[in-house]
């Protein structure tokens, strides 16, 4: 099982967040929203292609929008693999701060 | 505004990998448009801070899934299915690539790597001349170095040395090394640091010391550490190793295992034997000519007739090599060139034969960058694994090299793993690539490409005429290299066969180191008895130093009743065979014979060129000369033929004196004229020394034309190079005219099969394609001759004996080389004879 950068797994969670509207645009804002840290889109793109590339992310093409200036967004979904790989990773982030008591969950 | 915007979006977009363009630039837009609605200022610079992320994520993109990458598995598997071209070239590429990297090393291991001194550019030989005798390089006399130290005023010190040898004896083996002795200034002078332990002491007392080399200390001791403290001894004495020299410090390339200090008293201080060789620091700010002309004025004015020059230490060290390598690195490039050149014509008329192919892909939107990228990809392979070959093919090359070079101290000191010879090859493997990659694209490229297609149908032949030119350029390159190479090759012909003034085949020469002690003489003169008698041996000649193996010592010799003339004169102490066993010729007089003993009346034998120099037009039997003095005189006896040092040393007079009667100096070398083979003579002289003394060393037994060779091994080094890049570019430039002819014969042979429909005669199609071949080896020829005739000069630096802009040279260098071109093209000329007209009009 491949080792997962820092981005690429925020990456991999934001398409997860996002259910089916994970484009480019709304990852971006969900990464940006919960980290407080700016992401572009091209840094963007690098990863999603890369992570597309390693199988843990597909992609499929949307209908073009006004808003868009009439292209198509592009939505992105993990694959089974990617499932597979995020929940592996939850498992060992989790036992890593079980009991430790640093930050209370905020709800 | 709104439609720049879309414009730089659009563009920016445009360069992302197709799949994700359109999403991507639909995220930009939708981003704007959201950003817009608080503020457009805000919306820009957001766009704005886009622009350098979008560009890393399209190089990124670019080079993971280009195209590129495609091509290039593409042109693997291209050479992989049709390996000739590519092996032709790579097998170019690494000749070229091979020659130059190899010569990089040897550049920057000589020319480019400082002296492992102090503030080495300062450092200068300080040399005595004697200008009417054509010597620049002589050793100065103690007396003149005093008067140096004394009177010069560029330089901040000028340190002395002499060579020595010593016996170790011992622990271990017995071993005859080689000893420099520098004197107290030498360390200041240098700057030297010891790399263990400490240097010498000259203190007055001190015990016996020694700093060794680094090799040495490996080679003995096993390691710098180890040796510092330990006790040799040294011809039966006593000596600690006081520090350990830098690696590889070597100076003027005097042979050295260990240094020794270099004492002098007052009366040595006052010697006119000429035995020092002395290294000066130049005071700053003073130039090696300032201090030349300072030590030259100095040399003047104490005694006319002689001069002195100073040489930076660097430039003395790399020596005539330095001069060399630029123009042997000048014919590397042109080397480099031709092998370039000729793999760009291959390529060109592969390319020519895929014209269809290209023009079908421009006809179907290929733009211009796509097909030359295509073909840039498709020259890679080669230039990757020629490149490999040819650090290979450099490595053998530098190791060659360094086996036939003279000093082979430096030589050691060439690295082969230098990341720079690396980079250099790496460096020029891409290069190449691109050279001989780019030239084909771009004409398979221009937009000529399907008008030419249609052209096709008439029968035009394309890019034939680059083609030819490039052929041409070879054909020139080659000549202008051959014809250099002929030059050395003569010039080493002529030298091989000067006459030396003896006759060193046959000869064996041995080295018999003894300390000088009262036991000597009798040892020497027992061992000439045992060998007079030995059936192996013709006749045995002993001296202090042979010709070619030592360059012996030199002096002054005044004569009697002749005004003093400061005339350089080698001495040698020899035994009454000596003249007869080197083959040296007697003009007059006799031999020394057995009556020349300690207590006869003291006797001497001149060269032909003193006795001409100091009696003119008399005899010099009879007359009387002196040692430096002409308080002891020796009466001449005879007078012999001249000695060349090697060949091509001016001939140095000579004065010999018996053994016998010299007792400030030992014999220590040997040479025997062997009566069967040299094997015999080895061993009768090993039998009969050891017979008398089992624990002598019997050491440096080497055939005397074994030297004489060895005097020519810079020369003959050169050859071997020119010779290597004289064949390869020949062999490149025929293989050029071959490749250019067997594109014209397969671009027109829907022409050539009319012809032959029509009647024509297939030798006169032959002779036709032929000729047109010998026209362009004739311009490339002609002009190559310019080339040699414009780069004679240079070459005139390194020939001697011969003269480099030799008519006969030029035509015959012409006329091979076109002849061979014309045998080149009649090979795929033949091809066009075989044609089946009906067969070529269906062609294409």
């Amino acid at each position: 099982m491949p080792d997962l950068a820092e981005f690429e797994l925020r990456v991999l969670l934001g398409v997860l967040r996002r259910g089916d509207d994970a484009y480019a645009v709304a990852v971006r804002d969900e990464i940006e929203a919960r980290t407080g840290r700016a992401v572009s889109i091209g840094s963007l793109y690098i990863t999603l292609q890369r992570l597309e590339r390693k199988g843990l992310l597909r992609s499929r093409l949307g209908d073009p929008s006004p808003e868009r200036g009439g292209r198509a967004k592009r939505f992105y979904a993990l694959t089974r693999p990617g499932l597979a790989l995020l929940r592996a990773e939850c498992r060992m982030t989790q036992a890593m701060w079980a009991g430790l008591g640093l930050v209370r969950d905020e709800k | 505004m709104s439609g720049a915007r879309r414009r730089l979006i659009g563009w920016l977009c445009r360069l992302l990998p197709g799949e994700i363009a359109d999403a991507a630039a639909g995220d930009l837009e939708e981003q704007w448009q959201r950003a817009a609605r608080r503020s457009r200022i805000r919306a820009a610079a957001q766009l704005t801070l886009e622009i350098p992320a979008l560009l890393w994520c399209a190089l990124r993109s670019w080079a993971m899934f280009s195209t590129f990458w495609r091509d290039l598995r593409h042109a693997f598997r291209l050479a992989g299915r049709e390996p000739k071209p590519t092996v032709v070239a790579l097998l170019t590429l690494a000749l070229g690539l091979g020659a130059s990297t190899a010569l990089f090393a040897l550049t920057n291991a000589w020319l480019l790597r400082p002296l492992p001194f102090a503030d080495p550019d300062r450092l200068v030989a300080v040399w005595e001349t004697v200008p009417e005798q054509d010597i620049f390089q002589n050793t100065p006399a103690p007396a003149v170095l005093s008067e140096w130290r004394a009177r010069t005023r560029a330089f901040d010190g000028l340190g002395a040395m002499t060579t020595a040898t010593a016996n170790l004896t011992g622990s271990g083996d017995p071993e005859r090394l080689s000893v420099l002795r520098i004197d107290d200034d030498m360390q200041r002078v240098l700057g030297l640091r010891a790399a263990a332990g400490r240097l010498l002491s000259f203190a007055p007392g001190a015990p016996a010391e020694a700093l060794v080399t680094d090799a040495f200390a490996r080679r003995r001791f096993g390691g710098a550490a180890a040796a510092v403290g330990t006790s040799m001894v040294l011809d039966g004495d006593p000596v600690v190793i006081a520090g350990v020299l830098p690696a590889g410090v070597t100076l003027l390339g005097l042979d050295a295992d260990l240094w020794r200090p270099l004492r002098f008293t007052a009366a040595e201080r006052q010697s006119q034997s000429r035995y020092l060789w002395v290294i000066g620091r130049l005071r700053r700010g003073t130039t090696v000519a300032q201090a030349s002309a300072d030590a030259d004025a100095v040399s003047r004015s104490r005694e006319p007739g002689l001069g002195a020059r100073a040489v930076g230490l660097q430039e003395q060290t790399v020596g005539s090599l330095g001069h060399d390598l630029p123009v042997l690195l000048g014919a590397t490039g042109v080397l480099l060139l031709i092998a370039c050149a000729n793999v760009a014509s291959l390529t060109l008329a592969r390319t020519a034969s895929r014209r269809r192919e290209f023009a079908l892909r421009a006809a179907l939107g290929a733009g211009r960058p796509r097909i030359a990228a295509q073909m840039i990809a498709e020259a890679i392979p080669a230039a990757l694994l020629g490149g490999a070959a040819g650090l290979v093919v450099s490595g053998w090359l530098v190791r060659g090299f360094v086996a036939w070079l003279p000093q082979r101290d430096t030589l050691a000191a060439v690295e082969l793993g230098d990341p720079r010879i690396f980079l250099f090859g790496l460096a020029a493997s891409i290069a190449s690539a691109l050279c001989f990659g780019l030239a084909p694209a771009l004409t398979a490229a221009s937009r000529r490409t399907i008008a030419s297609l249609r052209e096709d149908a008439r029968g035009r032949s394309g890019p034939a005429g680059p083609l030819r030119l490039i052929a041409g350029i070879e054909i020139a390159l080659s000549v202008a290299l051959v014809i250099a190479a002929v030059v050395v090759g003569r010039s080493f012909v002529r030298l091989s066969r000067v006459d030396l003034g003896f006759r060193p085949d046959g000869v064996v020469t041995f080295e018999l180191p003894r300390r000088a002690d009262a036991g000597a003489g009798v040892f020497f003169s027992q061992l000439l008895d045992r060998l007079e008698v030995s059936p192996a041996v013709t006749a045995a000649a002993l001296t202090q130093a042979l010709p070619l193996k030592s360059f012996g010592f030199g002096s002054n010799f005044p004569a009697e009743g002749v005004p003093p003339a400061n005339r350089l004169t080698l001495w040698r102490i020899v035994n009454p065979q000596y003249f007869d066993a080197l083959g040296i010729r007697r003009l007059e007089g006799r031999a020394f014979d057995r009556r020349d003993t300690a207590g006869a009346a003291r006797v001497a034998i001149v060269s032909e060129s003193y006795a001409r120099a100091t009696w003119p037009g008399q005899s010099a039997i009879g007359r009387r000369i002196g040692w430096a003095t002409l308080e002891r005189p020796m009466t001449v006896v005879g007078v012999v033929g001249d000695v060349h040092l090697s060949a091509t040393a001016p001939v140095v007079p000579h004065v010999y004196m018996p053994y016998t009667q010299v007792a400030e100096f030992q014999p220590g070398q040997l040479a025997v004229r062997a009566r069967g083979g040299d094997a015999q003579a080895i061993d009768a002289v090993r039998q009969a020394v050891w017979a008398i003394d089992p624990a002598q060393p019997v050491a440096g037994i080497q055939p005397m034309e074994a030297l004489a060779w060895r005097t020519l091994a810079r020369r003959r080094f050169q050859l071997a190079l020119w010779t290597s890049f004289a064949i390869a570019a020949a062999g490149l430039s025929l293989l050029g005219v071959y490749g250019v002819v067997s594109y014209r014969v397969r671009r027109s042979t829907k022409e050539l099969g009319i012809r032959l429909a029509l009647g024509a005669r297939p030798r006169a199609l032959v002779g036709r394609i032929v000729g047109e071949a010998i026209v362009i080896a004739a311009a490339g020829a002609a002009a190559g001759v310019v080339l040699a005739y414009w780069a004679a000069e240079t070459i005139r630096g390194f020939v001697i004996a011969v003269e480099p802009r030799d008519p006969v040279v030029y035509a015959a260098v012409t006329a091979a080389v076109v002849f061979a071109s014309a045998a080149a093209a009649a090979i795929p000329a033949r091809r066009a004879t075989r044609i089946d007209p009906v067969q070529s009009l269906r062609a294409e």
